[in-house]
């Protein structure tokens, strides 16, 4: 499979159409689905560039409908195809649920009014992605082609603090540096098996040779007396008073095991997700992002490149095909007029909750598979503030917080500009039921609510805040969600229908790929989409 | 009978919107779940979650957003004889809606829906845990299958996408 996907990957569109076509026959369109997550998820052996398209699209009309992380490569690639590309998008800029804030962002969630950020000059906050995991090479692909320059996502930092509230012991309701929890629970999981392993306790038959390298394996890890196995501190677990000229330092004792246990116990529970994710594929250092804001690439560097083929404050009402061309309605925002749009083909790049607001003669499974698919909720709060005590006080540079408060969620630490005069915490960060609980508050009570919780953390929060400004992506207008919420079932159906074109419609964004809520899941899908629409384009 | 919920489900709301920066939501707790709920506590229980996480979207007075969240208050779906539809859409998510089939148990969801059929000017039957575990387990392995034609719902309440009626045209080459 690997080999026969990475061929894939430099064959033309024709090979590689015609074989999952064939695979198709053979194997129904779970075989399709398995083939495509090997040539586009396995990311050792995955896509890093777009195919290598031959001939011209000669002045075929394509409409692209979005400027998400779909819509914008898949544009990009018509374009430079020979298309005649337009692009619609209903917002005022670029980029989707790629949206950096800064001072005069403003946004209108359903039932909740406008707000305007005032965050001074320099500040800056992605309120949707905001990190990109190192394998992601579509979005890179794309930084590189337009000159977008990337800094460190620090994601992982050992110096963060660990909250956990509600739970047994003597560590309730205080934080620790996320180093503290760490050393000592691996100090003491490694002091207990190796002290199991010594006492040939356990099942498995392992040899002399095995349980020497297993022991010395977790003397090392855990940082554990050798003689008798017990956990010791060190500078693992970071110091109470550091060295210095006239000292070595001193480094406290560690936690006892039964207040350490139901604290890290609650923390992994509660945000194992964001704990645990700092170390999965997806989210383990290094990640990285462009300099300045996810924005950089979309709102900038895609803007500048479509031109005047784009058209802002455009929101699409209908869309109608024939056999013969396809016609888009859309809104012009400083007439309020309906104004009409024909070309051959439409690239829409619309959420499918929100494609299920706009007028669009799909046929029967298309339409069901689209109503079919539950989206997200998702809440995220950025919060200026005037100084950076985090990083002054708490010598935090970069990374997150963990929290067992599941309105709270994280706290994320800016990853440029260190010291200087104030900036932008991530300040809450939820799902589900939370987010929308959150979410039907007024934005100044979101607000106050997110101090609250978070000062239990950073003290500090309520005298340097300045404003926040928070995004709840269900009610976000062309957005009405977070990301699709598939299960292994329903893309399984949903999937095969929703990667084909409607006649003349092709569907591009992360919800066609498994990799969702990722730019990169977009990506891919941009070129999987132009793939088959080219392919269509030149058979014709 | 029917006054007197209607009496207290206008306490509850004003007691929770007093107290909804502070309070802390209702979420799901499966140990609650053994005990089966009386009528009252379930109305409780009910109009509880859906001030704290309905209410986002298809706001307190349940008539949503035209066109973008749908009406509860009067609304199809919501008020169906049969309300398979109703429990299916909130267990396995429908129109960019989300899925809580693993955020509420049987009871919660039942109790959730019941609020709803009886709030406002809705005055629908009350559903019961069984007829949610029913849904739930039918449609377990094809959840993207909706249960109940949409003709059932009465013309211009549905869904957005549906209310209007787009010419079809012939698929070209698809």
């Amino acid at each position: 499979m690997d080999k026969t996907a990475k061929s894939l990957t430099k064959g033309s569109p024709m090979t590689r159409r015609r074989f999952l076509h064939l695979t198709g026959a053979a194997l129904g369109s779970a075989g399709v689905l398995n083939v495509l997550n090997a040539w586009g998820q396995n990311a050792m052996d995955g896509l890093t560039e777009p195919p290598k398209w031959d001939g011209n699209g000669n002045g075929t009309k394509v409409i692209v409908i979005g400027t998400g992380a779909g819509g914008c490569p898949a544009a990009y690639e018509l374009i430079n195809l020979g298309y005649d590309v337009t692009i619609i998008e209903a917002r005022d800029r670029v980029g989707g649920h790629v949206w950096t804030i800064r001072g005069g962002s403003s946004g209108e969630e359903y039932g909740k009014g406008v707000q305007t950020c005032d965050w001074p000059e320099g500040f800056w906050w992605d309120a949707g992605p905001s990190r990109v995991p190192f394998y992601h090479n579509g979005f890179f692909h794309y930084c590189r082609e337009l000159n977008v320059p990337l800094i460190d996502h620090k994601n992982l930092n050992l110096n963060g603090w660990v909250y956990a509230e509600n739970v047994d012991g003597e560590l309730n309701a205080t934080k620790i540096r996320l180093h503290e929890m760490q050393a000592d629970m691996g100090g003491y999981t490694s002091q207990y098996l190796a002290q199991a392993l010594d006492q040939n306790a356990l099942d498995e038959p392992l040899s002399e040779e095995d349980l020497e390298h297993w022991k010395s394996y977790l003397i090392n890890w855990g940082i554990l007396n050798a003689n008798d196995l017990t956990y010791r501190k060190s500078d693992h677990r970071g110091f109470a008073v550091l060295p210095d000229v006239h000292s070595p330092g001193t480094i406290n004792d560690p936690y006892p095991l039964r207040d350490l246990l139901p604290f890290a116990d609650s923390i992994m529970q509660a945000a194992g997700g964001y704990l645990a994710a700092t170390a999965t594929f997806d989210w383990q250092t290094t990640m990285v992002k462009p300099k300045g804001g996810m924005d950089a690439l979309y709102d900038v560097a895609f803007r500048e490149f479509f031109g005047d083929r784009l058209h802002l404050n455009s929101p699409v009402t209908k869309i109608n095909q024939t056999p013969d061309d396809v016609t888009v309605t859309y809104t012009d925002s400083e007439t309020s007029e309906p104004v009409e749009i024909t070309g051959d083909y439409v690239m829409c790049n619309i959420p499918l909750s929100a494609l299920l607001k706009v007028s669009v003669n799909f046929d029967e499974p298309m339409k069901t598979a689209i109503r079919s698919v539950p989206y997200a909720m998702a809440l995220r709060m950025g919060i200026g503030f005037k100084r950076r005590f985090w990083e002054e006080d708490d010598w935090i540079y970069g990374g997150q917080s963990f929290t067992n408060i599941s309105q709270l969620g994280i706290l994320g630490y800016p990853d440029d500009n260190y010291l200087s005069e104030g900036g932008v915490m991530l300040g809450m960060y939820n799902f589900g039921t939370n987010a929308a609980y959150v979410s039907s508050m007024p934005y100044d009570a979101r607000a106050q609510l997110a101090l609250s919780l978070g000062s239990k953390v950073h003290p500090q929060m309520k005298d340097e805040f300045i404003s926040a400004f928070s995004v709840a992506w269900h009610l976000e207008p062309y957005s009405l969600g977070a990301w699709p919420s598939f299960t292994a079932e329903s893309r399984e159906q949903v999937m095969p229908i929703l990667q084909e074109p409607d006649g003349r419609i092709y569907l591009v964004g992360e919800h066609l790929s498994n990799v969702n809520a990722w730019m990169e899941g977009a990506v891919q899908a941009a070129w999987m989409q132009v793939d088959k629409l080219h392919t269509r384009v030149m058979q014709s | 009978m029917f006054q007197s919920v209607k009496a207290r489900i206008i306490a509850l709301i004003s007691v929770m919107g007093l107290t909804a920066a502070i309070a802390v939501p209702l979420l799901s707790n499966a140990q609650d779940a053994a005990t089966p709920m009386t009528a009252e506590e379930q109305i409780e229980r009910g109009a509880a979650i859906y001030y704290s996480v309905c209410v986002a979207c298809h706001q307190a007075d349940g008539n949503g957003v035209p066109g973008i969240y749908l009406p509860l208050n009067k609304g199809a779906i919501a008020n169906l004889d049969d309300p398979t539809l109703f429990i299916y859409t909130v267990l396995y998510g429908r129109g960019g809606m989300p899925r809580f089939n693993t955020t509420y148990s049987d009871e919660e969801i039942a109790a959730i829906l019941t609020y709803i059929r009886q709030a406002w000017e809705n005055d629908a039957g009350a559903v019961t845990p069984e007829e949610v575990k029913a849904v739930r387990e039918a449609y377990s392995a094809t959840p993207i299958v909706s249960p109940t034609p949409d003709a059932q719902i009465p013309e211009g309440q549905n869904h957005p996408e549906e209310r209007q009626d787009p010419s079809k045209a012939s698929t070209p080459d698809a």
